[in-house]
């Protein structure tokens, strides 16, 4: 698939100026070749774009990347950290549909963006994360759903 | 005695990350803390600013980065130059990502900074807000204007004659055209208004850098 065919599904822009600060894929149940995959295209989107932090949510992980910025390619854009998709969202796996997991990430990092600490999650671990990677690109942000043209 | 009145453009100036503080707002902090003055902070500023710095002083520079990558790609600056912005910058994040997670501690602490009163707002401040509505200022601003005015007048009956209200919300200056109202609000409350954090500085003292910790 062609970069600009990828589809992210919630995307967060800088308040006041056209940059994109995050990149959000979801998809519940991948196979592993599906999440290479996907894995693939948001590090070449995000490189495109020149965004800097990307997440790839699962019903189970969220795995989240940032561009290191040491090439000019999508090699730059490294793994940097991996959460349990339960600790920022409410998820049932087997309950919970791929659309309501995207609207459920929307509806966090909204909240997220107002920055108030109370929407940090509440796991030392997984919180320490959110601050130094994911908190950085969306406080402030305006959060929209669905592919930005 | 001295007595400066701030608003939140104080404390984000103040407190938020190293990078981004105000040299001047940090000096007015240290003349309270030396007893030269005292600084009065309303406590809903704390809350305000704390959101503002939060979200407008996050460590990013993915522009600067994507500018670095074609100036080193169009021999502008060196290898040694590029891997020197690297660390600069990683640096830059470091310590700013550090400053945020120490926001909330530094707020509490000005709370119990000798010279610095942070105060809540009284019943007296929430009514005189509510008589502020003719001059069609924010929520937010005619709250704020409220406590400064009460608590200036509070001071001017104690004997204090030197009090200043140094804001950088321009809604809030005595503007000559349709600001004459604001001036006759601060001149019966005994308050003299300044548009920065230099109200008695000194000419010949060079304030302390933004690095200086709380």
């Amino acid at each position: 698939m062609d970069v600009m065919e990828f589809r992210p599904d919630v995307i967060v822009m800088a308040a006041d100026l056209p940059r994109v600060d995050l990149l959000v894929e979801v998809r519940l149940t991948p196979t592993a070749d599906e999440l290479t995959r996907i894995e693939a295209q948001l590090k070449r989107y995000m490189r495109a774009r020149n965004c800097a932090a990307g997440l790839l949510v699962t019903g189970v992980e969220t795995r989240i990347y940032e561009d290191r910025y040491l090439t000019r390619s999508a090699d730059s854009i490294e793994h940097v950290g991996t959460v349990p998709t339960a600790a920022l969202v409410p998820v049932e796996p087997e309950r919970t549909s791929e659309r309501e997991l995207q609207r459920a990430f929307h509806d966090w990092l909204e909240h997220l963006a107002t920055a108030q600490p109370m929407f940090l999650p509440s796991m030392p671990d997984v919180r320490r994360l959110v601050e130094k990677y994911v908190q950085p690109a969306v406080a402030g942000g305006r959060v929209s759903e669905g592919y930005f043209g | 005695m001295r007595h400066v009145l701030v608003e939140s453009h104080w404390v984000v100036d103040c407190f938020a990350p190293r990078p981004f503080r105000s040299i001047e707002a940090r000096a007015l902090l240290e003349q309270a803390r030396k007893g030269e003055l005292v600084l009065h902070v309303p406590s809903v500023c704390l809350t305000e600013a704390a959101t503002v710095i939060r979200q407008k002083f996050q460590p990013r520079a993915p522009d600067w980065h994507r500018f670095r990558e074609e100036a080193l790609e169009e021999g502008l600056v060196t290898e040694a130059q590029n891997e020197a912005l690297l660390r600069f910058f990683e640096v830059f994040r470091m310590t700013v990502l550090w400053d945020l997670s120490q926001l909330d501690e530094a707020l509490d602490e000005l709370r119990l900074t000798p010279g610095v009163d942070v105060f809540a707002l009284n019943e007296a401040m929430l009514t005189r807000a509510t008589l502020l509505r003719s001059l069609s200022l924010k929520p937010f601003d005619e709250a704020i204007l409220g406590a400064v005015l009460i608590r200036a007048e509070s001071l001017e009956r104690g004997g204090e004659d030197e009090s200043v209200f140094c804001t950088l919300d321009g809604d809030l200056h005595p503007r000559p055209n349709g600001g004459r109202r604001l001036s006759q609000l601060y001149a019966a409350a005994g308050l003299r208004v300044h548009g920065d954090f230099l109200p008695f500085a000194r000419t010949d003292e060079e304030p302390p850098g933004p690095g200086t910790p709380p």
